[in-house]
């Protein structure tokens, strides 16, 4: 009895090392979120009201905003895996990426600042349309420049969980499809495709989630033309006049919130049958 | 072996990879609905073999037919070939219906379309063809004869227009209740039917090897191979599956290629046997065959237990091992020449044990092994060492009399009894091989040369030859060499790879890190994979110029 008592006042080294972690969670993750509730579902007065999220989804422009952003962060998200597919899997090879160099060379962009490399961009490609067809794509089709940026920013992201995938594919079950009949063309969407699914998976959301929520890539990309979400919510917390500034601000937030959670479910019920795998290393 | 029956001929296959010949020459005829094994140590080049004819390696010279037909540049997907791999590589992502089915729902069947007829456009290619060949053949001035044939086949083509004649194929795939009755079917093969619907990852070891089986045969392939397919089961469930294999190969009639460096394996399953070594066919033959008349030292000691001696040949088909004179098989007369270094084997089954003084050679037991069916003795005699099975009961330390019938002598050619390199010459007139310099005369490389007083090889008339880095060829008899464990010893340091007893000293060869083997004699008792300096005695080393005349 005596030792049992013992063990239980004994100090527990081991837990006490959660301790920096939960406070870290609770100041930085638990109490902003916290704030960020009480906002949306308080007035400027601060008692409770749901008047912030009738004038938010009353409003049309903020539909037009939250729909554009879907559509922008899934067109980006599509492009970045039909790139990112056939990179991963010339990195896979082996015989062509003796030493993993060529892995490097692809995440180096990464290295650079993310405003600076997005202005580049910007630069670039206006100067590339202006001297073919006479027009800077930002000022004339902000909406494509904006997707051409999140490619260009996210396509790393894109690479690494799919590179990672490739390199544990069993070789083996390729040859067998290839002895059971398959043509290379069938080999690949009847084997490769199904052995890649959790990479498939986890690129996509390493795509949709940041390109959600990004803000300085349509920023510099639409010259201020366009909003996503990200604008939104810049805009009525940093710009706007109103009482109601942060208490709106908060519901978009909220809403943003939302959309990343449902495809998170949505990445878990697809990943599902495959086993859990660690996502690419990139923090 | 009947000409007709041949279903795939592999015709001077080599294999090079980055420089390093996996497969060298490899010839060999297979008949329809034969069992044959590839055996050989790993490394031998036996899976490279079966993935050419698989179709996932190309060979870098060479053919193979299948049916006559070359397919040596086939991409797998279109060879009527189907194999087992040695970790099943079945389809994770799919449950055990859905992999037995994949071959069967890509599978496109021809079939014929009854009374509809078009032209056949094949033939009147090849009449075409045939009347280009003619006019190139003619040049310039047709004859009449030739003219006329010309004009006998634009006729025929003119027919064949307006005729349609050849049936129409067309193809189609399996419909979903064929592939349901061949995938049940299949699995009844393999003994595992109601297994349909379950997942990969729920079956053990020797099940998901019976889908693997089930996956390939459910083709109804010309030629199933077999990559080791029992390598990752235990003993037990290895056997089963041998006798079942064999069961399944009777059953269905296809022909089974199997690969294995399990030589039990090998004797149990195969009609035929290919026993392989260094990427080059030792021997091939039954299994009866090849135990019992092994071709050489090689086969001997992979196939089997075996005593293996240096023997030489005596006058009157005799052959002295063992220090004794032997007779020997009487098919063996004439075919070596009298002092010819052979190797000797003897099957431990193959000994008979007598009294003292009543066999031709006597020797002592040293040691005793129960075995169940038979007894294992080693037997000294004299230096060497005998292994003799026997199901009489003897005791430790009893002296006791061998014998052998002359037919149980398996006598062979040795395969040589020399190292040969490829050596130059160095500034110094020394002789550098294998990546180390030799002080070795030179001089009688050049009749008539001479060293003159400035150190300078000259001719008769005094002028220099210039002999520095030329190429010659050295030869090293296997006595000329012997290996130590210091490393000081020599400049050549290098690993056993091999390691064959044969009965009073073992055979070794040791590898160099540049690739060089050295094969030598030794009484002791080395292990493989040593490190070993290797020295020569230089005044065994035996010199001959390139080219020259021998």
């Amino acid at each position: 009895m005596e030792a049992v008592v013992r063990k239980q006042r004994r100090f527990n080294f081991r837990g006490s090392l959660c301790i920096p972690y939960f406070v870290f969670m609770a100041l930085f993750v638990v109490f902003p979120l916290a704030i960020i509730v009480y906002y949306a579902f308080t007035d400027e007065l601060g008692f409770f009201s749901l008047a912030n999220w009738a004038t938010v989804f009353t409003t049309r422009k903020n539909w037009e905003v939250i729909g554009q952003t879907v559509i922008i962060s899934a067109i980006s998200t599509i492009i970045c895996l039909l790139i990112a597919y056939p990179i991963a899997m010339l990195l896979s090879n082996k015989k062509f990426n003796k030493n993993k160099v060529l892995v490097y060379i692809f995440l180096l962009p990464m290295w650079i600042n993310f405003v600076i490399r997005t202005i580049g961009l910007k630069a670039l490609i206006n100067g590339l349309t202006f001297a073919l067809f006479k027009f800077e794509l930002t000022d004339k089709y902000p909406l494509v420049a904006i997707v051409l940026g999140m490619v260009y920013d996210y396509l790393p992201f894109a690479i690494l969980p799919l590179y990672n995938q490739m390199l544990k594919m069993d070789k083996n079950q390729i040859e067998a499809a290839a002895d059971l009949g398959a043509n290379p063309f069938r080999v690949f969407y009847k084997v490769i495709i199904p052995m890649t699914v959790p990479g498939i998976v986890s690129a996509c959301m390493m795509t949709f989630m940041p390109t959600m929520s990004s803000y300085v890539i349509a920023n510099k990309m639409s010259e201020n033309k366009t909003s996503i979400i990200g604008n939104l919510v810049a805009y009525w917390f940093a710009d706007s006049t109103s009482d109601l500034r942060f208490n709106i601000g908060s519901v978009i937030s909220l809403v943003m919130l939302m959309i990343i959670g449902i495809s998170l479910v949505l990445e878990k019920t697809l990943g599902n049958k495959e086993e859990t795998q660690k996502k690419g290393g990139i923090w | 072996m009947d000409k007709e029956n041949i279903i795939i001929s592999l015709q001077g296959v080599c294999k090079v990879f980055d420089g390093t010949t996996v497969v060298d020459n490899f010839n060999l005829d297979i008949t329809k609905g034969e069992f044959v094994t590839f055996l050989g140590p790993s490394g031998c080049g036996k899976t490279t073999t079966l993935r050419m004819i698989a179709g996932f390696e190309l060979p870098t010279s060479g053919v193979i037919l299948l049916n006559g037909q070359d397919i040596s540049l086939l991409p797998p997907y279109k060879r009527p070939i189907n194999t087992v791999f040695q970790r099943y590589a079945l389809f994770a992502h799919l449950n055990i219906y859905n992999n037995i089915a994949f071959g069967l729902k890509l599978k496109k069947i021809p079939y014929e379309v009854p009374g509809v007829f078009v032209v056949d456009k094949e033939k009147i290619k090849e009449n075409l063809l045939a009347i280009r060949e003619i006019k190139i053949a003619a040049g310039k001035n047709i004859s009449e004869e030739q003219q006329a044939e010309i004009n006998k086949l634009l006729e025929e083509n003119e027919n064949l227009k307006n005729n349609p004649s050849k049936q129409l194929v067309k193809y189609r795939r399996f419909s979903k209740a064929e592939i349901k009755e061949k995938v049940e079917r299949a699995l009844k093969v393999v003994d595992l039917e109601g297994f349909e619907k379950r997942d990969i990852s729920t079956l053990s070891g020797g099940q998901q090897q019976r889908i693997a089986i089930a996956r390939a045969i459910v083709n109804e392939p010309e030629i199933l191979l077999l990559d080791e397919p029992l390598g990752a089961l235990d003993l037990k469930m290895r056997k089963e599956m041998q006798l079942e294999l064999k069961a399944m190969h009777k059953k269905l009639g296809i022909t089974f290629i199997y690969v294995t460096h399990d030589q039990e394996e090998a004797l149990t399953m195969s009609d035929t046997i290919v026993v392989m070594n260094d990427g080059e066919i030792q021997q091939v033959g039954k299994p009866k065959e090849i135990y019992d008349e092994p071709n050489n030292a090689f086969v001997a000691d992979f196939i089997g237990e075996s005593n293996i001696y240096t023997g030489t040949m005596a006058k009157d088909n005799k052959v002295r091992f063992l220090n004794k004179y032997w007779d020997a098989d009487p098919v063996d007369f004439g075919k070596f020449p009298v002092n010819e270094k052979v190797d000797v084997v003897v099957r431990p089954e193959d000994f008979i044990l007598g009294k003292a003084g009543s066999g031709v050679v006597d020797g002592v037991v040293s040691s005793k092994i129960f075995k169940g069916m038979h007894y294992e003795y080693i037997i000294n005699v004299g230096k060497s060492e005998v292994i003799v099975q026997s199901t009489a009961e003897l005791d430790e330390g009893i002296k006791v009399s061998l014998d052998v019938e002359p037919v149980n002598i398996q006598i062979m050619k040795k395969p040589f009894v020399s190292n040969f390199y490829d050596g130059y010459i160095t500034k110094n007139y020394n002789v550098e091989f294998a990546n180390a310099e030799f002080e070795v005369d030179i001089l009688p490389l050049f009749p008539g040369a001479k060293i003159d007083e400035n150190d300078v090889l000259v001719d008769e008339k005094g002028a220099e030859i210039d002999v520095v880095d030329m190429e010659i060829n050295v030869e090293v008899p296997f006595e000329a060499i012997t290996i130590s464990d210091d490393p000081d010893a020599s400049d050549i340091h290098g690993n056993i790879i091999s390691l064959i007893y044969l009965g009073d000293h073992y055979e070794i060869i040791v590898r160099t890190e540049d690739e060089e083997d050295f094969v030598l004699n030794t009484p002791d008792l080395w292990n493989e994979n040593d490190e070993v300096s290797v020295i020569i005695d230089k005044s065994q080393i035996h010199l001959s110029r390139k080219g020259a005349k021998k």
